[in-house]
């Protein structure tokens, strides 16, 4: 790793937030526009971000606060070691580290809210980390290397490892909290658990905790990217179709339960990423 | 007699004395060899951990693949009368089971006691009627970086546990209501034990390898049984029961593989194609040994009911040593089951349904031992996996498995000993925030945690690299992806109950003895080491097994990338990212102020000095007033993957076995198929 591309991954992922902040900007103004409603500014997650960051509030115990701010930095960690060229799948088990550490963070006060929350996110883990470790996998198997950079420049891995789509759509929304994924907390209104994790968290607390979601987001976007450097036009195109079949099911599906969400996730993401997994084991072996 | 011989014999013949010593001291009435038992103890496991650093040290098999052999001078089994001492040896502890299944009155143990002791005696008609003495060139003892691991493991961190039992054994007896002087008995029993496994680690020749094997068994039911309660007394028949089979497979390797055959001939022969279906067979034979003794699926309900056993039997035999043997010896042929190729594959699967069924089972318990179990079992599957992808990195990871594993499961065990001898429970609900009483005890535990699921602890290091060495197999991948997601789960689940600030009362723990606190604070700085070194400690410990097994440097620790092409990033600069997190945490707890704000409990909360708060028989801290102006407390509890009750268990139970006789009967056909050369 020379000196240029780590400076050029540390700016790019201080800059990632940004991104993500703007998409989920996009998110809210579709979902507006799909119930007739205007809808906030497009930068309203941002202003939002900044808003909780102002803000004065005691943590609700020192050692949440401790661990939400360790999981933002893993969470950045692990984004930046995907694009600095590290190994993807290192950075992947780095992710479940930032996740363990939100977890922990929310299980840290006897709340009911909160702990309900909390069992649920492991369900999410167990649901999320399989799926994750898999695409990883397949796309090391299919390139040769888990270097990012390795995997970055080997052509073909959209169009070659087609229904990891599927599973990277199912990521993202775990990882964006999104319908049927939003059981421990929820960016709807009429859910029956709305803020379960982080119902004890406020102010630049729960901003640090956001900030480690949107990492995590970011994460699971830089994947997509990965596969898709070779051929950007079919990849800005299925990723907009997914992201738009991201938000339509968030808008138009209930809450699964959480034996229906590892169903939907194992049953879905794991299937075509076992799929997948087939396939580049049969196109590395052909090479 | 050479240095390394020395010392060799040392290893075997310490504890061995130290047991006979203390066995001694135990016969005395009313407890008066008790103090002489614990300075015994305290002196004989510091000596055998000496013995091993400077067997290990002299042998100069530290770093480097090289092997050595060693001779046990006149008990060599290639002399003539000790050989054939030696393959009687089987069938006399046959005789011994046979006696404790009487006693038991368990016909199934008879049985299968008679078996092994038939098996016994034919191998000894067979080598009587051969004529002339056969055995290894150069000594029935090998000495070689797998073996020098097992050794550390079981002399080092062994002798920790053992150490730890001294200021244990007394405090869990007068517990259950029975008279400490029966202690120094429970140490004897501890001290034979490691000589027992040194001598199967260090055995090359089969008879050897036997002997050792059935005496583990052996110390496994007397430690288990040595309660003598029902439970107790369950425990220990159903492990004998499972380890008979194995034993029963390990004798009918040794009998087809005929006397003076060793571990390294019989692989040979199977590497080799000289073998024929006898390979097969000897092959299958110690897999079978391997499966049962490592509590693989579907052997794992002995390791299960062994829980009952006292804390330093879970962590020695149970998690550390005795269980790895499996998982050591598969190591060591996983160059002939890849040979008879479609064993190897039979194992890999068999261990990764083990690794992730074990795994997902664990996030239904709350009985803190056997979540620890379940986790043992599942990381003794990874092992197997290893030995099944049979690859230098794979075997590599395996060898880092054991080292790891063994650290932090002995710290798990312990400290949760620790706690129930202090709070009188292992219930992880009754123990909800513990860690914010008694912050050090809790906080071994939770490193022991780090330990097994956080990178770039050794342990993560071994899956990561199981996942890139099994990369091409999909269902492998898969199952190798859920059981790490499970495992980390369960560790979350845990030390989120522990972790947790709870208001009002709960189990505080009393006192620690500080044979207990030395072991305990050993064993977690070990732990952090391992944490900050995990890539030379792979380079001592992982790679020398690979090249020794495999002929093939992995270089496991340069780089942690492998076998797929090379990239720049480092254990280091993990660990350095995780500690950086760490610190910050640390930081900004330290930083915070110390607030005690009401949890949420959507305005029904009763506040302090509003009417009902401090007059609330419940207390202030969740109490809220519920429906019909009830007052309600909302003490939250954990999550449990608990699907349909009781119901749900035996489902889940049944699942695993289902699974584990399917892994067998792959096994078994691919023995058939490796046996006849078919191939897939």
């Amino acid at each position: 790793m020379t000196p240029a591309a780590v400076t050029l991954a540390l700016v790019a992922t201080l800059v990632a937030p940004l991104g993500v902040g703007l998409l989920l900007g996009v998110d809210r103004r579709m979902t507006a526009a799909m119930q007739l409603r205007v809808g906030p500014p497009l930068l309203q997650p941002l202003y939002d971000l900044t808003k909780l960051v102002a803000k004065r509030s005691p943590a609700a115990d020192r050692l949440s606060a401790g661990l939400v701010a360790g999981q933002a930095i893993l969470a950045a960690g692990a984004f930046a070691m995907v694009l600095g060229g590290g190994d993807i799948l290192v950075a992947a088990l780095v992710l479940g580290v930032a996740r363990v550490l939100f977890i922990l963070a929310a299980g840290a006060v006897d709340s009911p809210y909160a702990q309900l929350g909390v069992g649920r996110e492991v369900v999410l883990l167990v649901a999320a980390e399989p799926l994750l470790i898999m695409t990883v996998v397949a796309y090391g198997v299919a390139a040769g290397s888990f270097a990012s950079s390795d995997v970055a420049s080997h052509e073909g891995l959209v169009l070659g490892l087609p229904t990891l789509g599927v599973t990277l759509g199912v990521l993202l929304a775990i990882a964006l909290r999104k319908s049927p994924f939003d059981l421990a907390t929820s960016h709807h209104a009429h859910q029956e658990l709305v803020k379960g994790s982080t119902t004890e968290m406020a102010g630049p607390w729960l901003a640090l905790a956001e900030l480690g979601h949107w990492y995590e987001a970011a994460m699971v976007l830089a994947l997509v990217a990965l596969a898709s450097v070779g051929a950007p036009l079919i990849a800005a195109g299925l990723v907009a179709l997914s992201y738009v079949v991201a938000v339509v099911l968030d808008n138009t599906v209930p809450r699964a339960t959480w034996r229906a969400a590892i169903g939907i996730a194992w049953g879905v993401g794991g299937t075509a990423a076992v799929v997948a997994l087939a396939m580049a084991g049969a196109t590395a072996g052909a090479v | 007699m050479d240095a390394i011989t020395l010392w060799t014999v040392a290893l075997l013949a310490i504890p061995l004395a130290g047991a006979a010593a203390t066995g001694l001291l135990a016969r005395l009435p009313s407890g008066r060899g008790s103090l002489g038992a614990a300075a015994t103890t305290v002196g004989t496991t510091t000596l055998t951990a000496v013995a091993v650093v400077l067997a290990v040290a002299s042998s100069g098999v530290v770093g480097s693949g090289s092997e050595i052999r060693i001779g046990l001078g006149p008990l060599d089994p290639s002399s003539g009368p000790a050989g054939a001492a030696w393959s009687v040896a089987p069938a006399a502890l046959g005789l011994v089971f046979v006696a404790i299944g009487w006693r038991a009155r368990s016909r199934s143990i008879v049985l299968l006691a008679l078996v092994q002791l038939a098996l016994g005696v034919a191998a000894a008609v067979a080598e009587l009627s051969a004529g002339h003495p056969a055995g290894p060139v150069g000594g029935a003892l090998l000495l070689d970086p797998l073996a020098g691991l097992l050794l550390a493991v079981s002399g080092l961190v062994g002798g920790l546990i053992v150490i730890y039992a001294v200021g244990y054994e007394p405090v869990h007896l007068a517990h259950r209501g029975l008279s400490p002087a029966r202690a120094p008995a429970f140490l004897a029993w501890l001290l034979l034990f490691l000589a027992s496994m040194h001598l199967l680690v260090l055995a090359d020749d089969l008879r050897l390898l036997v002997v050792g094997w059935e005496l583990t068994t052996l110390c496994s039911w007397g430690l288990i049984a040595f309660d003598g309660d029902r439970p107790a007394l369950a425990g220990a028949s159903q492990a004998l029961r499972y380890n008979l089979v194995g034993g029963i497979g390990l004798g009918v390797a040794a009998l087809a593989a005929g006397p003076g055959a060793g571990l390294t001939t019989v692989v040979a022969e199977a590497v080799g194609g000289t073998g024929g279906a006898i390979a097969a067979l000897i092959v299958l034979g110690l897999v079978i040994g391997a499966i049962t003794k490592s509590a693989l699926l579907p052997a794992h309900p002995w390791l299960l009911g062994a829980m009952v056993a006292a804390a330093p039997v879970s962590a020695l035999l149970h998690a550390s040593t005795m269980v790895k043997a499996g998982g050591y010896l598969l190591l060591r042929i996983s160059p002939a089951l890849a040979a008879l190729e479609p064993m190897a594959v039979a194992v890999a699967v068999l261990g990764a349904l083990t690794f992730a069924g074990a795994a997902v089972a664990a996030l239904r318990e709350h009985d803190l031992k056997r979540a620890l179990a379940l986790s043992t079992i599942s990381s003794l599957g990874l092992i197997a996996v290893g030995a099944g992808i049979a690859s230098p990195e794979a075997v590599a990871a395996g060898a880092l498995v054991i080292a790891f594993h063994a650290v932090a499961k002995a710290l798990a065990f312990l400290t949760v000993g620790s706690v129930e001898g202090a709070t009188g429970t292992r219930d992880v609900e009754a123990l909800a925030g513990i860690a914010r009483r008694a912050p050090r005890l809790a906080g071994a535990f939770l490193v022991a945690a780090a330990a097994m699921a956080l990178p770039p602890f050794g342990l993560v290091v071994a899956k990561w690299a199981l996942l890139v060495a099994g990369g091409p197999e999909p269902i492998l991948v898969a199952l190798l992806a859920i059981g790490a997601a499970a495992g980390v789960a369960l560790w979350t689940m845990l030390s989120v109950r522990l972790l947790l600030r709870r208001t009002g009362p709960g189990p505080a723990p009393g006192r620690i003895s500080r044979h207990e606190r030395a072991a305990i604070a050993t064993l977690a700085g070990a732990a952090v080491l391992g944490l900050v070194l995990a890539a030379p400690v792979a380079t001592t410990i992982a790679d020398p097994v690979a090249v020794a097994i495999t002929g093939t440097d992995p270089h496991l620790a340069s780089g942690w990338s492998l076998a797929l092409g090379t990239s720049d990033f480092t254990v280091p600069l993990v660990a350095a990212l995780v500690v950086t997190s760490a610190l910050v945490v640390a930081w900004v707890a330290s930083r915070v102020h110390r607030t005690t704000p009401r949890p949420y409990l959507a305005g029904a909360d009763l506040r302090a000095g509003g009417g009902h708060g401090s007059a609330s028989p419940m207390g202030v801290g969740t109490a809220f007033r519920g429906p019909g102006a009830r007052i309600d407390r909302a003490a939250s509890a954990g999550f449990y993957w608990r699907a349909g009750g009781a119901a749900g268990e035996r489902i889940s139970s049944r699942a695993l076995l289902i699974a584990g006789w399917l892994g067998l009967g792959l096994l078994g056909l691919a023995a058939l198929l490796g046996g006849t050369g078919v191939g897939w």
